[in-house]
């Protein structure tokens, strides 16, 4: 049991990625409307987030420096800020969204309407934040999170047509009668999800509060395989829940209700509640994610003292501002903005800073004076490099995809 | 003055030096290198001092883009005067540049320091890290 | 003097004209870890070096081919090649063409 606890700041990190409210509705509705069509988009991301935290990992437990450091000594204090600034919203939004997803699941579970509960659920997050160790918080999310694989057994149960989803899995394509532009556009924005920016500033901050060094690079390599690959795994169950349930029936997948009707369908009241379980778990583990992200980012763009791994009086403008960062995104909430809209609006500003975040990552991974000899090797480089390539190409074509499908319509 | 610079021979500053990240003992935060303060001596010019602070970065970041620095101090309480740590602080330089504790103390931000006594007054601000 | 009003500032030729920008500084190490410039990396637009041309191992092929791309007109002037002033202007006494490219120091 206890190497598995060991192995959570991977889950966390993916689920908090790419199993939050808005990868939630957009797997839905991704899954009612392509069924298994874009899995290659989902596989793709794995494997990019996987290669890019393991060298961001592997460049934080052998040299102690986390992303962002690499980012202003790399790209030069300009080209940062605007990264920072666009991470930065992105991750507030992000952030914004889970906050009102929480609220949303509690309202489900309690017909108590979610309004009341966007300031009780930001602030039981900072007070977690505050008082909580750092291990303890990962490890809780992390394995609470694993519910949602009761969507997964729910395409088991349901005992599809085989034969058909893995038609869908295998097309490379849209269908026929979907129009091609849509279906990229979907592809660039479960890309961009799957490798959003704050997986690495987390990933690699928090292995810096869990005293990663050179012994556990075994462990971090570890978290990274099993993590990343789970996240997707979950992702793709919610997705072909929907696919096997939804799309024969034509229904749209929008709301978060909508969402969680196949784990009903199969399990009854009890597959709804492990469902809503799941998604309290992993938006609050999200939740986590985007806050302490925002103040690793701002706070390493900066050079200030920042982590969970110092006392809180020691790393005092890292906390002030994950402070204000709970309360901007719960002004951000009571403005009753749709959390899932802006989710995808921060997914396309998230896939034009991916190269900005990127590169200089695959730049110190070949680094001896960062790695010494633990730098890239030649199977490590080829497969950056084909993922910088995919990056930069998604990050040219997110605007004028978005634009020109008027965000999927 | 010892520097120890892990087997360097020539460096070039904008790429080795600036916008590293500046730590203490222990890999305590201090800031980053937002300046460097060059020396002319002897018809030979020498890089004698680091220079931290927000005031400094400002200069470095174009004038369109100084609004986002302004942004940022919106949530870490404000920005930064200016600091300087002399060379012969200096005791590594690798990923980082490791300066002394004397350095690390009379370098800290004085944003940090005021943050520091308000947040202190939190419970739980003692607490061991975590 | 400082680096930041070095770097990005626009050197002129000996004729007066403005010929290029300073991309980076180049220092060599002495005894007990003094930093003494050695001269100023130049170029006609003010794109930042990757490190490639100086560093003994090599990074992702494309990369570094990319970087050789950028910095094909990139030159190198040694402090005798210099006028620096106070405030940073910095004057060529030799002609942009007599500069050697920076891999080739």
């Amino acid at each position: 049991m206890k190497r598995i606890l060991m192995l959570t700041l991977g889950v966390l990190t993916a689920i908090g990625g790419f199993v939050d409210i808005g990868d939630i509705v957009a797997n839905a509705t991704i899954g009612a409307r392509y069924g298994l069509g874009l899995l290659w988009v989902l596989t793709l991301g794995v494997i990019g987030i996987c290669a890019f935290a393991e060298m961001s990992g592997r460049i934080v437990a052998v040299s102690g420096r986390p992303v962002f450091d690499l980012i202003r000594e790399r790209l030069g204090p300009r080209v940062a800020l605007v990264n920072l600034a666009g991470s930065f919203l992105a991750t507030l939004l992000t952030l914004a969204a889970q906050i009102g997803g929480v609220a949303v699941v509690i309202q489900l579970a309690s017909g108590i309407p979610h309004v009341v509960w966007v300031i009780p659920a930001g602030l039981a997050l900072w007070l977690v934040i505050w008082f909580v160790k750092f291990q303890r918080i990962e490890q809780v999310l992390g394995l609470s999170g694993l519910a949602v694989g009761v969507f997964g057994a729910a395409i088991w149960w349901l005992d599809p047509d085989w034969g058909a989803l893995a038609g869908q899995a295998l097309s490379l394509g849209p269908a026929p009668d979907e129009p091609v532009p849509t279906y990229f556009y979907y592809a660039v924005t479960l890309f961009a999800a799957t490798m959003t920016p704050y997986e690495v500033f987390f990933f690699s901050s928090g292995g810096a509060e869990e005293h990663w060094s050179r012994k556990d690079l075994g462990i971090q390599r570890a978290n990274v395989l099993l993590g990343f690959p789970l996240g997707g795994v979950l992702s793709v169950g919610i997705a072909g829940a929907a696919a096997v349930t939804l799309l024969p029936l034509g229904m749209d997948a929008e709301t978060l209700g909508q969402v969680l009707l196949p784990a009903g369908i199969a399990f009854g009241l009890a597959g709804m509640a492990v469902a809503m379980f799941g998604f309290f778990a992993c938006m609050t583990g999200a939740a986590f994610e985007t806050s302490m992200s925002c103040g690793y980012a701002l706070a390493q763009f900066f050079g200030w003292a920042w982590g969970k791994r110092e006392r809180p009086k020691r790393a005092a403008r890292f906390h002030m501002s994950v402070a204000v960062v709970i309360v901007a995104a719960i002004a951000i909430v009571q403005t009753g903005v749709d959390p899932v809209m802006v989710t995808e609006v921060s997914l396309v500003a998230s896939a034009v800073a991916l190269p900005l975040t990127y590169l200089p990552i695959l730049m110190v991974a070949n680094d001896r004076v960062y790695l010494g000899r633990h730098v890239n090797g030649r199977f490590g480089n080829a497969v950056g490099t084909v993922i910088m390539v995919v990056v930069v190409v998604a990050a040219i074509a997110a605007v004028p995809l978005m634009i020109a499908t008027g965000m999927g319509a | 003055m010892n520097i120890d610079w892990r087997g360097l021979e020539k460096i070039d500053l904008g790429t080795g030096l600036l916008d590293r990240q500046v730590n203490g003992p222990k890999q305590h935060p201090v800031g980053k290198v937002d300046d460097l303060e060059l020396t002319e001596r002897d018809g030979r010019i020498e890089v004698t001092a680091l220079i931290l602070g927000t005031a400094a970065l400002r200069e470095r970041v174009p004038r369109g883009f100084r609004w986002l620095l302004r942004a940022g101090f919106l949530f870490g309480g404000g920005s930064d005067q200016t600091r300087r740590i002399g060379f012969d602080q200096i005791k590594v330089v690798d990923s980082d540049v490791e300066v002394t504790s004397q350095a690390a103390e009379s370098a800290e931000s004085e944003t940090e320091r005021r943050l520091r006594r308000f947040i202190a007054r939190i419970p739980g601000a003692e607490d061991e890290s975590q | 003097m400082k680096a930041s009003d070095l770097l990005a500032s626009h050197v002129t030729g000996p004729g007066g004209d403005r010929v290029g920008v300073v991309i980076d500084v180049r220092a060599r190490i002495e005894d007990r870890g003094r930093l003494i410039l050695e001269g100023l990396v130049l170029g006609r637009r003010p794109l930042r070096l990757f490190g490639y041309e100086r560093r003994a191992e090599r990074g992702p092929f494309l990369l570094e081919r990319f970087e050789s791309f950028l910095h094909r007109g990139t030159k190198f002037a040694n402090m005798d090649q210099l006028e620096i002033s106070e405030t940073g202007q910095v004057r060529l006494k030799v002609g942009w063409d007599a500069l050697p490219h920076i891999t080739e120091i």
